[in-house]
């Protein structure tokens, strides 16, 4: 608490001191409500979904540094993020989903990995992110594995001039960055380039031994090397955006803190290609769309004999159209078609291959001023395992436009085995069915605004409902996926934003509450105990408290968090403790002879606490980040 | 991603080597602890103590007695040493050294990752021999409780017995993990080895009566839909590793308990089977046909079958007492995965 109170009187500080304030406007706090949510299909401010969406913008993204995507999402969403450790996995439950059950998305191409169908967090860079979006619409939108969600990650392209910066903190970080670009009214150019490394080697207590031992973890380095070009041209009434990416990720593997694996390594490495062309007819919008990606995983741990080398390729081509017909009839499609393989070692490097196409309509009408309609529907046809179709029905009315608007969504699920639940050698299943389910989930926003304050309200109830889900279900020596868990989830969100304006500064407050009752359905084997228990690792409650100062050339957030207690066993008898942490930055931006500098200060877990969110895999304490910038 | 993807090879690992594990057996007047590995990298490995006379159960009993300390990563099995209850952590690569009466720990023996160490047995000379998912069989000095020598057996040694002065060792898997068929035979005096015996796919569960005599589990090759249906127990003359007797067992075969007062010797395959000991066959009528994940035999009070059985990575197994008629006479909750009973005497 002693903390607390300083950070508050330095932050209070700065923002009287600093001469060179200028005003925020309050466009620039509304910005966005008004910025078009194209993940969710159809093309309307957040205000007029019918599902729930979070936006992260840039300034927000930027203040936490380059610090991991997985931090971000834990600080500003009420997603539950599976931390391992900084070189572990980081994965996400989204109400009370699992990892593989929400996927993410760059530039509306997946980028969960077929082998498990779940993405790692910590395998993007941060650093070179521009936006994330979150929504909750389902499979009739985005097709298989939304029971969850999805989350949009954007990079931000639209840069000109140059910029380099470079960081350096505690346990070994260093990253160093730099971009140009540039443009005209036909035509952009950008590339980024990021190498982040650190040793990770911080200390934590061995609660495996009594009394607890001081240890410095070890084998937990991670090394981050990325490269992305895009490119755009716009003509008459078209544009052709293209963009290749290259990342490349070594790490230490140091496994939990009783059961170290000191010489396992990974060692991620993509390529990502994209080219988008966009073509403007009449009140016809249409293109087409193309994503190749190679991947390879590589995991090699020599003291168990374990050397699974794998590489995954995906082509994937879209189509997209949109008619407007009239200002209140809008009809939305799109038609995919893909193919990926995978060949891996634990697969006895015998390929395994799926095909996959899919049409959708995601039409919007408004059959009265103030009501929008979004019925869906969407068929997936497989390779491997057959049809799945899937439809929804979204709603959003205006109670008072602008202000006060109601929404509504109600929709079905599926969720395709992925390639190792089907091919793994001898205990993968292919006669595995999607896993099946349906979501709904209604509540409002609100957006009022006083004289110099702000506030912004979003609140929904949900609930998503799981069958068929797919287990590895350990039952004696009989171990292998099948179609047999059910999950029942439910839950609300709450979130709130105040923005306080002033000449000097803008202050804004952002709270977060959400409870989720996550539960086991019917049982899945005789004398099955878990039923009607609360899901493992699955918090009930989840709390966020954000306070962000913009004063002039000064910016600093203070972001805390706390995460309930989950249970670590199907019994729900043993948990693992709640947790809170804050994290802090500050920055302070000048610009001298043209160039504007920046430096900036990451103070993450300010408060030094101890705690883990996976059990017996240490979080670092107290840790600093100082970035210089500078931008031509 | 990464902590999912190489679980899975591991997790495969440990649900395949480790399944229906051996037991101790026989006799005594104490308390029985049950073993429980918990799931593979959760850390959570546990200890059950289940009184026979009370009926009382106290779990997290490693724990509770140990200043709240864990037990560690996947507990697989243990062994009476010189008073002493030798506990093996494998996966937190420890054995974890108890008093059985207090269950006090006085001394952890680390192997730093070296090892993971699979059964622990003494072979005299103040001396014992671990198992491991290495290539060899280590060497642990009693005294100083330190690996003095390794014993290359060819590949990953698991279960583990020890008949006058010859250790035998299940040899389950080679490093790339395909199955082994042997069990090597050790002269315990000089650490040589003395014979290696062939047998069929994954020799796992090794355990030695009364009568010089050896008995293997051997599981066979898996079939089609990933399961054992060509299992086998060998049953081996000790003097010399021969092969006194196969029994098949026409199906899968787990773990292995002896009741040599009435001449049984109870094996779990496709639920618990009797084999004659005198006869060296195997019963048409099973005592249960309900499958087990662990066995083990007490008299302290009545003659009893233990019998532990999972209910997947994250729920607590429950264990069953059977009478020798096969009927049902108690059962409690464990802790996860039930895989090996220690009886205190």
């Amino acid at each position: 608490m002693k903390h607390f109170r300083a950070l508050c009187i330095l932050i209070a500080v700065l923002s009287v001191i600093t001469t060179q304030a200028h005003t925020q406007s309050l466009t620039d706090t509304l910005r966005l409500d008004d910025i078009l949510i194209e993940a969710t299909r159809v093309p309307e401010p957040r205000k007029n979904q019918p599902v729930q969406v979070q936006l992260i913008d840039s300034l927000q993204i930027s203040l936490s540094g380059p610090a991991s995507l997985a931090n971000i999402l834990e600080n500003h969403t009420g997603l539950f993020i599976r931390n391992y450790g900084p070189s572990g996995a980081s994965t996400i439950s989204q109400r009370g989903m699992l990892a593989h059950q929400t996927q993410i998305y760059w530039k509306g191409f997946n980028l969960n990995h077929p082998m498990l169908g779940l993405f790692d967090l910590n395998t993007f860079p941060a650093g070179m992110l521009s936006g994330i979006e979150i929504n909750s619409a389902g499979s009739s939108v985005h097709g298989s594995g939304n029971m969850g969600g999805s989350i949009q990650l954007s990079t931000d392209e639209g840069f000109s001039g140059a910029a380099v910066s470079q960081s350096a903190g505690s346990y070994g970080r260093y990253s160093s960055s730099a971009r140009a670009g540039a443009a005209s009214d036909k035509w952009e150019l950008n590339v980024q380039a990021m190498l982040d490394q650190s040793e990770n080697d911080f200390h934590y207590g061995d609660r495996t031994r009594f009394p607890v031992e001081d240890r410095r973890r070890s084998n937990n380095q991670v090394e981050t090397q990325s490269l992305l070009v895009n490119g755009l041209k716009t003509f008459s009434n078209s544009e052709f955006s293209s963009g290749l990416w290259y990342g490349h990720t070594d790490r230490g593997v140091p496994g939990p803190m009783q059961s170290l694996t000191q010489q396992a390594t990974q060692e991620d490495e993509f390529a990502r290609w994209y080219g988008n062309y966009q073509v403007q007819m009449g009140g016809v919008q249409t293109g087409i769309k193309s994503f190749l990606n190679r991947q390879e995983l590589n995991f090699i741990d020599p003291q168990n004999g374990i050397n699974s080398i794998s590489t995954n390729m995906t082509g994937l081509l879209e189509v997209p159209g949109r008619y407007v017909i009239s200002d209140d009839i809008q009809i939305n499609g799109l038609i995919t078609t893909s193919q990926s393989s995978i060949n891996s070692t634990a697969y006895n490097d015998v390929d395994q291959s799926r095909s996959h196409f899919s049409a959708q309509l995601n039409p919007l009408i408004r059959p009265i001023n103030r009501l929008r309609l979004y019925p869906s529907a969407r068929i997936d046809q497989y390779s491997d395992f057959g049809t799945a179709i899937s439809y929804a029905l979204g709603a959003n009315y205006a109670l008072i436009p602008e202000n006060l608007h109601w929404r509504f969504y109600a929709g079905t699920d599926f969720n395709a085995p992925t390639f190792n639940d089907l091919f793994w050698p001898e205990s993968g299943n292919p006669d595995l069915k999607p896993e099946e389910g349906w979501k709904a989930e209604t509540g409002f926003y609100s957006s009022m605004h006083y004289s110099g304050i702000v506030q912004q309200t979003d609140a929904q109830v949900f609930i998503n409902r799981l069958k068929n889900g797919i287990q590895w279900l350990a039952l004696g020596s009989n171990y292998r996926p099948q179609n047999i868990r059910e999950i029942q989830s439910q839950g609300f969100e709450i979130q709130s934003n105040t923005t306080l304006l002033h000449d000097l500064f803008r202050l804004k407050v952002s709270q977060l509450v959400s409870g989720t009752w996550a539960t086991y359905g019917k049982p899945r084997f005789p004398g099955d105990q878990a039923t009607g228990n609360q899901l493992v690792h699955t918090p009930r409650w989840q709390y966020r408290l954000t306070f962000s100062l913009f004063s002039g050339p000064v910016n600093s957030m203070v972001a805390y968090r706390r995460v309930g207690e989950r249970f670590t066993d199907e019994n729900n008898i043993s948990t693992i403790d709640a947790y809170s942490a804050v994290d802090f930055s500050i920055s302070y931006n000048l610009e001298i002879l043209g160039i504007r500098s920046g430096i900036r200060w990451n103070i993450n877990n300010l408060l030094d606490s101890s705690y883990e969110v996976i059990p017996f895999y240490p979080i670092p304490g107290r840790n600093h980040l100082v970035t210089l910038k500078f931008n031509i | 991603m990464k902590y999912i993807n190489y679980i899975l090879p591991l997790f495969l690992l440990f649900i395949i080597s480790c399944s229906e594990n051996n037991t101790s057996d026989e006799n005594g007047d104490g308390s029985v602890f049950i073993l429980n590995q918990g799931s593979f990298q959760a850390g959570n490995a546990s200890i059950t103590a289940y009184d026979p006379f009370t009926n009382e159960v106290q779990q997290n009993y490693f724990s509770q007695n140990n200043n709240g300390r864990p037990l560690g990563d996947v507990a697989q099995s243990a062994s009476l040493i010189n008073d002493n209850l030798f506990i093996v952590v494998n996966n937190s690569h420890k054995i974890e050294v108890v008093d059985p009466e207090t269950f006090v720990a006085s001394h952890t023996i680390n192997f730093d990752n070296e090892l993971s160490p699979r059964y622990i047995e003494s072979v005299g000379n103040n001396k014992a021999y671990i198992t491991s998912y290495t290539d060899s069989v280590a060497i642990l000095d009693l005294e100083s409780m330190e690996v003095t020598g390794y014993i290359d057996a060819g590949s990953r040694t698991e279960g583990l017995a020890v008949s006058g002065s010859h250790a035998f060792v299940a040899n389950t898997y080679y490093r790339d993990f395909s199955a082994a068929t042997t069990v090597t035979m050790i002269n315990t005096t000089d650490d040589e080895i003395v014979n290696t015996i062939e047998l069929r796919e994954g020799p796992s569960v090794v355990k030695a009566d009364s009568q010089n005599r050896i008995w293997v589990v051997a599981t066979g090759p898996y079939d089609e839909s990933f399961t054992h249906n060509d299992a086998a127990v060998y049953v081996l003359n000790a003097s010399d590793g021969s092969i006194i007797e196969t029994i098949e067992l026409n199906g899968g075969g787990g773990d292995l308990a002896f009741h040599e007062d009435d001449n049984s010797a109870y094996i779990s395959s496709g639920g618990i089977r009797v084999i004659d000991m005198v006869d060296l066959t195997l019963s048409n009528t099973p005592l249960s046909t309900q499958s087990f994940y662990s066995l083990g035999f007490d008299r302290s009070v009545e003659p009893a079958i233990y019998a532990g059985s999972d209910k997947g990575a994250e729920q607590s197994g429950m264990a069953y007492i059977y009478d020798i008629e096969g009927a049902v006479v108690d059962s409690f909750a464990t802790g996860i995965f039930p895989g090996f009973f220690q009886f205190s005497n």
